[in-house]
């Protein structure tokens, strides 16, 4: 049974719509981003989850049990679940362990058993020794740990994270993401983050929802979000792509770069005219001239694992520009000749009216 | 340094003057005064008035600063007006407005209601600004983890607050311990009004000597409160742009009490003292208003504010600079001097001059120099922090900058520094100009004979029981002085309060 299902849940502020009809579902133990610009809803939305706002519509069951619908709203203190604010945000005026002990009920634990459970909770997200800090003390990585040890600690049916990472700089927010993975997956945790960082989303979730203007557009698992995406927005906002036109014949798509085999067979007629996207990675250098796309660099930036690189192909084929991730510690110039070949299957969407 | 030297005697002086007086007296005559059963019956009512006034003042303060942040109420902002309107009336004339109509407020009870009602803004500002700026994720948090919103106001929001609370109830007590005015008319004896009849009315200096010691252990106590709590290493949290704006708390059928609850404390705190003066303005008109002497009573005040101010910014500036830009001992000293100073009665510093004039500058006694001398030692800490906040945003690396293009330090001081914190400077002259104008305890001491302030004169004919007759002048202190501070207090409480909504982050 769905730990988490969200039904047709609408909510708005004065003028704008923050949710419209918005369904979700997830499982227990697995992990879900909700991913999308800002003003997306997104924040709304895990407010409403955590019982912060009151949606207009819809409904919200966690455990099979109704916390929100026409007829029922729980208050955020009776839902068990857990929050992780953006920031931490850690009470001031306790210690360490009084923040993580904070949620722990008095009443039918001892004493001895709260701190037992604040010492494993230390354990878990590795801040054994920090107990007796007061929260200015601690870094704002250490804070951010001691917020999910806090938020985890009375064993949440669910434990929602609002952009935890944002604040943090990057080389602590690629290590944290791991740590907090492993924090979730180890105690079996269901959990929705939610983050307008696609890398975020796709490196952290078992599944992951894209938002926009309030609507949920895509649910799936990471691979499919990046490799099948629902539309070119998504398509777009979840990593770089190359977008061409064409024109469909079959199972294949006819463009200025040659045929390419489409990932959705039967969605379009032959003859149809359609947008196909490529991701970077799926262009791959190559040294024969036959087959192959002869392009010239325009820019190419350095990544150090991969370079991306912005190619114009040659006039004879249209000058379409395309986007490119080579591996290697090759470095490109502008103005140099490339041949690349196309791997896997592409993408197609309806060409949008108004385009060519 | 010489400026740190001179501050330091300043303040040792009240002690010193103590210490000569029971010397002069007798060790054991002095002892047997300050063992009398009337100092403890005047310790008693000292500190009833002090605790009973700021717990009332902290109760309603707290409630007012909840209701204008956290209810629904409408007219939020407004409400937050109204219900600092008290600034702009002192003390000592609500207390007449109140004696003047209802002579039987008389005693405890009425001085602690009459003293409430001028001072529980200093609770309600300081709290609603930490409502303002605490993140709302910390209550959000409070409520995942199973606690409702009462629980959560207790454990979560109240310590929160601590030291908004304790810091406004301190100021309160400190406020009690000084009052004389409001209390001589409200005829409820401390130590402060019992050391001016000893000295006033029954010429004991040796008896004002040894109320006035328990009175500087008083405040001293006080003070020590009030540090403690400073330096408990406390880190009150910011609003770090959380999502959303607080929900505010739907009153429900509580709306109209709550109402009703605000328009009442309006109506005692702000609405009754200015009613009752206009009432005795419009009857006083027959009383045959003394237009020459208001005049010539405004033009003194205002003359005594300009004065003290000056002296007191001309001072707190070389205070100020050695405790921003230097370290040690001397400028640990020039910084918190200030804080004792500051919480001497009026009535400690007037006293304390006339002593030492008498003795040993009998010219100086009774003339203007040592009135202003006396407004500058008491005024001098506002001067100080005005100025200190302007300069502490002037970068250090502006001057050396100035230095490093040849200019001489006098010339980087006049075109780099004054201009920066000239802000502050004009802030610091302006809030003890203020001060000045209804200052009245020190003034009735210090004063040239025959020399009246608008203060003075309210409290000479209200003693008399000439109500009509001095409204003009309360009119003209309230206009001049209160006015304008609650405008000051209003500005520097309700900037940088913008709150915007967003929903989504």
């Amino acid at each position: 049974m769905d730990k988490l299902v969200v039904n047709n849940l609408s909510k708005s502020f004065a003028e704008v719509q923050a949710l419209k009809a918005v369904d979700l579902s997830l499982a227990e133990g697995k992990v879900l981003a909700v991913l999308g610009p800002s003003g997306c809803g997104k924040t709304t939305l895990l407010r409403c989850i955590a019982g912060f706002e009151i949606p207009e519509s819809g409904s919200i069951q966690v455990d099979g049990a109704t916390l929100f619908d026409s007829q029922r709203f729980v208050k955020p203190e009776r839902r068990k679940i857990g929050y992780v604010p953006q920031h931490g945000v850690l009470f001031p005026h306790l210690t360490v362990a009084k923040n993580i002990g904070f949620g722990l009920p008095k009443r039918t634990m001892s004493t001895e058993q709260i701190r037992h459970r604040v010492e494993e909770m230390l354990e878990l997200v590795g801040m054994v020794g920090l107990a007796s800090r007061m929260p200015h003390e601690l870094s704002g990585g250490q804070q951010q740990r001691i917020a999910l040890a806090r938020a985890l600690a009375p064993s949440p049916a669910l434990v929602l994270l609002d952009e935890p990472f944002s604040a943090l700089d990057a080389g602590l927010r690629q290590s944290l993401r791991e740590e907090v993975k492993n924090t979730l997956n180890s105690i079996n945790a269901t959990a929705i983050i939610v983050t307008h960082d696609q890398e975020e989303a796709l490196s952290m979730a078992d599944s992951v929802a894209v938002m926009r203007e309030g609507e949920c557009i895509q649910m799936a698992d990471p691979v499919t979000i990046y490799r099948h995406p629902a539309d070119l927005k998504v398509a777009t906002f979840v990593g770089e792509a190359s977008l061409i036109q064409g024109r469909v014949t079959g199972a294949h798509a006819d463009t200025q770069i040659g045929s390419l085999p489409l990932a959705q067979a039967g969605l379009f007629r032959p003859g149809d005219t359609v947008t196909v996207m490529l991701r970077p990675e799926q262009f791959v250098l190559s040294n024969a001239a036959q087959d192959t796309i002869s392009a010239q660099v325009l820019k190419s930036v350095y990544c150090g694992h991969s370079t991306l690189v912005e190619v114009q192909i040659s006039a004879a084929l249209g000058n379409e520009k395309l986007q490119v991730r080579l591996h290697g510690a090759q470095q490109f110039q502008p103005g140099e000749s490339l041949h690349l070949q196309v791997q896997g299957q592409a993408m197609a969407y309806a060409a949008e009216p108004g385009e060519k | 340094m010489l400026a740190v030297l001179l501050l330091a005697a300043l303040s040792s002086l009240p002690v010193l003057y103590v210490i000569l007086r029971a010397q002069d007296a007798g060790w054991a005559y002095s002892a047997e005064l300050l063992l009398r059963p009337r100092i403890f019956e005047l310790l008693v009512n000292t500190l009833k008035l002090a605790a009973g006034a700021t717990l009332l003042s902290c109760l309603i303060g707290v409630t007012t600063a909840w209701l204008v942040e956290r209810s629904d109420l409408s007219y939020r902002k407004v409400w937050n007006a109204i219900v600092t309107l008290p600034f702009a009336v002192p003390a000592f004339i609500s207390a007449y407005s109140w004696i003047s109509v209802f002579p039987r407020l008389e005693g405890f009870y009425g001085a602690v209601l009459v003293l409430t009602f001028s001072n529980f803004p200093l609770v309600h500002l300081p709290v609603a600004a930490a409502l303002r700026g605490m993140d709302p994720a910390l209550e959000e948090t409070s409520r995942s983890l199973g606690f409702g919103r009462i629980a959560t106001f207790f454990k979560v929001v109240l310590p929160q607050l601590k030291v908004a609370i304790l810091g406004g109830g301190i100021l309160i007590a400190l406020h009690m311990l000084a009052e004389f005015g409001a209390l001589s008319f409200l005829n409820y004896e401390t130590f402060t009004t019992a050391i001016f009849d000893q000295y006033y009315v029954a010429f004991n200096s040796a008896a004002a000597a040894m109320m006035t010691l328990v009175l500087l252990l008083l405040c001293m106590g006080m003070l020590f409160l009030e540090f403690l709590i400073r330096g408990r290493g406390y880190y009150a949290t910011e609003r770090k742009g959380s999502p959303g704006e607080i929900e505010l708390v739907a009153l429900g059928k509580w709306k109209p009490v709550a109402l009703l609850f605000l328009v009442l404390l309006t109506i005692m705190a702000a609405g009754a003292p200015l009613g009752i003066i206009t009432y005795w303005l419009l009857v006083g008109s027959s009383a045959a208003l003394d237009l020459p002497d208001l005049l010539n009573t405004l033009q003194i005040t205002l003359s005594f504010g300009l004065g003290g101010s000056v002296l007191a910014v001309i001072f707190a500036l070389p205070l100020v600079f050695l405790a921003v830009r230097y370290q040690g001992k001397f400028a640990t000293l020039a910084d918190r001097i200030p804080y004792f100073i500051h919480s001497l009665p009026g009535i400690v510093v007037g006293l304390t001059l006339v002593f030492f004039a008498v003795r040993y500058a009998f010219v100086l006694y009774q003339t203007v120099p040592l009135l202003l001398i006396g407004y500058a030692m008491l005024f001098l800490p506002m001067a100080q922090s005005a100025i200190r906040a302007a300069l502490v945003q002037v970068s250090r690396q502006l001057e050396e900058v100035a230095l490093s293009l040849g200019k001489n330090a006098l010339s980087v001081f006049m075109r780099i520094t004054l201009p920066l914190i000239a802000p502050g400077v004009g802030a610091g002259l302006a809030l003890v100009f203020l001060q000045i104008m209804k200052e009245l305890t020190a003034t009735l001491l210090l004063r040239p004979s025959g020399v009246d302030t608008l203060a003075t004169k309210v409290w000479e004919l209200t003693d008399n029981a000439q109500y009509a007759a001095s409204a003009p002048y309360a009119a003209a202190l309230i206009l001049i002085s209160g006015l304008p501070v609650y405008l000051l207090t209003m500005r520097s409480f309700t900037r940088s309060s913008k709150r915007e909504k967003v929903f989504d982050g």
